[in-house]
């Protein structure tokens, strides 16, 4: 039961980092992986290089890796449809406000965690890949790892900014 | 549209690319990968090979604890988002509501 003038962002708040999450997958996915080329999902030494082999089993290589890409690219959509969803059902809502700040923090802490998480868990626990695949590889992982942080950082004082917000937009019924 | 029905149909759309993978000719546009001098679809052995699994554990592995971090935010305790705003406060439609 609501109680009366409890305001709350957490669903806005999830929502919006959900989607922070997704769409920071894909920029990593769209940017590192198919526009620079810097690195694909299994491109780390010792899965599928791209230096060192023959035309063919780079071109074998380079397929294998679209596919892992792929299943990437499924993972953040599927974020981004969820993170939509969430988005949607916290608009009907009479206790959450419509904060744009609040939103805006949303993302860019979704954008920084993944940046985080997948950096740290990805290029410096599992090695599957790095953001360079370079032997300078440390500095970029690092500075990925750093961009995380920024960005969650960013993320919390928009969200923290945002606390002040009180417009709703929500009715009582579902419409 | 029920929410249940909604929320099958997201699982869904996430989830039929899968399984559009699992039947489906791998590489099928690759033109040096089906046959070769072993004769086998180069790149489908590759993908399904023995380390399949292990390797999508590696590539699913940031996206439960994204998720996880996610829920504790929804879930979490409501100081993290919410506020206790006075009836003056509250604007939009819900504050045509009766109190």
């Amino acid at each position: 039961m609501q109680t009366p003038g409890q305001l709350d962002r957490r669903p806005l708040i999830a929502a919006a980092t959900l989607l922070g999450i997704g769409m920071g997958g894909f920029v990593d996915g769209i940017v590192f992986h198919q526009l620079l080329q810097f690195h694909n999902m299994l491109s780390a030494p010792g899965y599928y290089p791209k230096t060192g082999v023959d035309p063919q089993r780079l071109v074998v290589n380079m397929e294998i890796n679209m596919f892992w890409d792929g299943l990437f690219h499924v993972l953040t959509w599927a974020m981004t449809a969820a993170g939509l969803v969430m988005l949607w059902r916290a608009g009907q809502r009479p206790d959450v406000p419509w904060s744009t700040r609040t939103m805006v923090g949303g993302l860019s802490l979704g954008w920084g965690l993944f940046n985080l998480i997948e950096g740290v868990i990805d290029h410096h626990i599992l090695h599957i890949h790095h953001v360079t695949e370079t032997e300078n590889h440390l500095i970029w992982d690092l500075a990925f790892l750093a961009s995380g942080v920024l960005l969650i950082g960013i993320g919390w004082a928009f969200i923290r900014a945002g606390s002040g917000d009180t417009q709703t937009r929500g009715q009582n019924s579902a419409g | 549209m029920r929410p249940m029905t909604i929320r099958a149909l997201v699982v869904f759309a996430a989830l039929a690319p899968l399984a559009l993978v699992a039947f489906a000719p791998t590489a099928s546009a690759c033109p040096f990968c089906d046959g070769g001098p072993s004769g086998v679809n180069e790149v489908r052995e590759g993908v399904f090979d023995t380390n399949f699994w292990p390797k999508v554990a590696a590539t699913l592995a940031p996206f439960p604890v994204l998720a996880g971090i996610v829920a504790l935010i929804y879930f979490g305790p409501p100081s993290f988002g919410g506020r206790r705003a006075d009836a003056a406060d509250v604007t939009g439609p819900a504050a045509s509501e009766p109190h």
